[in-house]
């Protein structure tokens, strides 16, 4: 059984060249791209106005912790200073806090405190709205507490207010104190944790191209089935063996094994370099493996629908090419119809979001 | 040993075989002769079991072959007029793979036995790609045979072959023809076909028109072909004349 296998495999990488290309290729374009994606995650930082009307400590502390966050550019500019800066694209977008925004908010009035200005070239501006939501959210609750237990002690003095105020916002330190992660009931088992949109949806077009990659390897593998039909090799084997159930799990063991193997060593690599940004290995490879799993399947019973191999070759890689650009585009707008889920790319990211 | 009643076979709409009937015994040595497109192939492939008659039955030792398939299959040898080898392993790896490939055990002793009679432990460390047709054929022969099958079917062994190993070729299916195994085999050389077969069988389009000892040749000749009323068929028995 061993040397058997030993031999088959042997026949299937027989092409040694061209077994070496398809392991060594993903590693070689990974390595040649990574230093660019990381030195370009490392240095970008998003550029944003930040304009407010009056200098308070509080204002200034709700700013630094913006700023805090190692992607956040905050520039200090003038109301008409920042729609310049937008419009030339200097910034990504604005954030303009009206007149007695703190007052207003420490009395509890959140609408309508902040104009959020954007052009049409804007786009990582989301990922800083939601930065700047939480931090004035973090201030108004803290404000709030300092505003209730000032009344109900009858304490009055700006200074005891600052107190309670400070007192309030250990509770902030060195993350919240109590944190709600929402996700959708049916889908909570297999989300991953605290990904922003931004960061995931890259990471998923990457991880959809190497299961495409892998995918096309299986392809090219399963080639030599078609060529030993035509040698008269198969019905030999059919004749030597009894059947030929035997040989072709043997054989797609082999096949999908080594493709298999492929897909998690890449999504393994690729995922290293971007584990500070929050990817996580774990939360992808299950789904990976699964969806992987099926798109074997699929691929070896289209062996037996497709009698030649021109035939299988181009249904294999028009069916794939559709199923990575369309279930990307589908997931990326959040707009999927139901059709869609022919495509094992569709759920792949269903699996993962 | 095999009872064929009355089968047909179509081919995109072409008969290939028109009603024929025979009966193999076991220990036969049978030869097939007949033109090109004649259903010579055919019919072998039907007796090895890769293709199915369309009409009419076939029987494995009183048995239809659906019944019988799995012991009907570990106990046929078929060497395929095509060299259906692989060709990037080298004729050891290749025996050992059909070696290990096999429902039945194989004996290493027989696989010794077999590449001795054909002469192929001096290529055996050679890939099968870079070997000529002759020595590919040999190969191709001997997988067939790796493991000890009752029936034993080969269709054209010889074509393509150099005297000397047509002669090793010859050589091991006398033997094996003594040790009671049974022959049936397709080719135009009368050489083989004189030195190895009992028995005869002559296709002419389809149809099973001579199926007797060889001695009883020379009579149906002279019966049939006097008028050469069939050219083809006529100059490849003429050929045996030579």
């Amino acid at each position: 059984m061993g040397m058997y296998l030993f031999l088959l495999n042997k026949l299937i990488h027989q092409n040694k060249w061209r077994s070496l290309f398809m392991i060594s290729f993903p590693f070689l374009l990974w390595f040649m791209v990574v230093p660019f994606v990381t030195d370009t995650l490392d240095e970008s930082e998003i550029p944003i106005a930040w304009v407010v009307e009056e200098e308070t400590n509080e204002m200034n502390t709700i700013a630094q912790q913006i700023e805090n966050h190692p992607r956040i550019e905050l520039t200090h500019l003038t109301k008409r200073e920042a729609y310049r800066a937008v419009q030339t694209n200097e910034v990504e977008a604005a954030f303009l806090l009206h007149d007695d925004f703190l007052n207003h908010i420490q009395a509890g009035k959140m609408n309508e405190q902040i104009t959020w200005v954007r052009s049409d070239k804007s786009f990582f501006d989301s990922f800083v709205k939601e930065k700047v939501a939480s931090e004035i959210m973090r201030f108004a609750l803290s404000s709030k507490a300092a505003n209730d237990v000032t009344q109900y002690r009858g304490l009055t003095t700006r200074e005891d207010w600052r107190k309670v105020y400070q007192h309030a916002e250990q509770y902030w330190e060195p993350e919240p104190l109590f944190q709600m992660n929402f996700v959708p009931y049916e889908e909570a088992e297999v989300l991953p944790e605290n990904e922003n949109s931004f960061q995931s949806k890259g990471y998923a077009a990457l991880i959809g191209f190497w299961l495409w990659y892998a995918w096309m390897i299986f392809v090219v593998l399963l080639l030599s089935l078609y060529k030993w039909k035509s040698q008269g090799i198969i019905e030999r084997l059919r004749l030597h063996q009894g059947s030929l159930i035997p040989f072709y799990i043997r054989f797609y063991l082999l096949t999908s094994g080594f493709a298999l193997l492929l897909l998690l060593m890449i999504c393994y690599l690729s995922s290293r370099p971007l584990q500070e940004f929050g990817f996580s290995y774990s939360s992808i490879i299950y789904p990976s493996v699964i969806v992987f799993a099926v798109i074997l399947m699929i691929t070896f019973s289209f062996t037996r629908i497709f009698k030649s191999p021109y035939l299988f070759l181009l249904v294999s890689i028009v069916y794939s090419l559709l199923s990575l650009f369309f279930s990307f585009l589908t997931f990326t707008s959040d707009n999927q119809s139901k059709w869609q889920v022919i495509f094992p790319h569709t759920w792949l990211y269903q699996l993962i979001f | 040993m095999i009872q064929v009643d009355q089968i047909n076979k179509y081919i995109k709409k072409n008969q290939i075989l028109n009603s024929v009937s025979a009966t193999i015994h076991k220990g036969d040595s049978i030869g097939i002769i007949g033109p090109n497109g004649a259903g010579k192939s055919t019919f072998l492939k039907i007796l090895a079991s890769i293709l199915k008659p369309d009409r009419g039955k076939i029987y494995y030792q009183g048995a239809s072959y659906k019944e019988k398939l799995k012991e009907l299959r570990s106990n046929i040898g078929y060497i395929p007029q095509d060299i259906a080898l692989y060709e990037d392993l080298t004729v050891q790896d290749q025996i050992l793979f059909w070696q290990k490939a096999s429902k039945q055990k194989v004996a290493k002793e027989y696989v010794n036995k077999v590449m001795s009679a054909l002469d192929l432990f001096g290529v055996q460390d050679k890939k099968v790609k870079a070997l000529s047709g002759g020595w590919k054929r040999k190969v191709n022969v001997s997988i067939g045979l790796l493991h000890n099958p009752e029936l034993i079917l080969l269709d054209e062994p010889t074509a393509g072959v150099d005297l000397a190993a047509k002669e090793d070729l010859i050589q091991w299916l006398k033997l094996l023809q003594q040790g009671g195994k049974t022959l049936v085999m397709v080719s135009h050389d009368w050489d083989i076909l004189n030195r190895i077969c009992e028995k005869i069988m002559i296709f002419q389009k389809g149809k099973l028109i001579f199926f007797d000892a060889f001695s009883k040749l020379e009579e149906f000749e002279l019966n049939n072909f006097g008028n050469e009323t069939d050219k083809d068929l006529g100059k490849l028995l003429k050929l045996r004349m030579r």
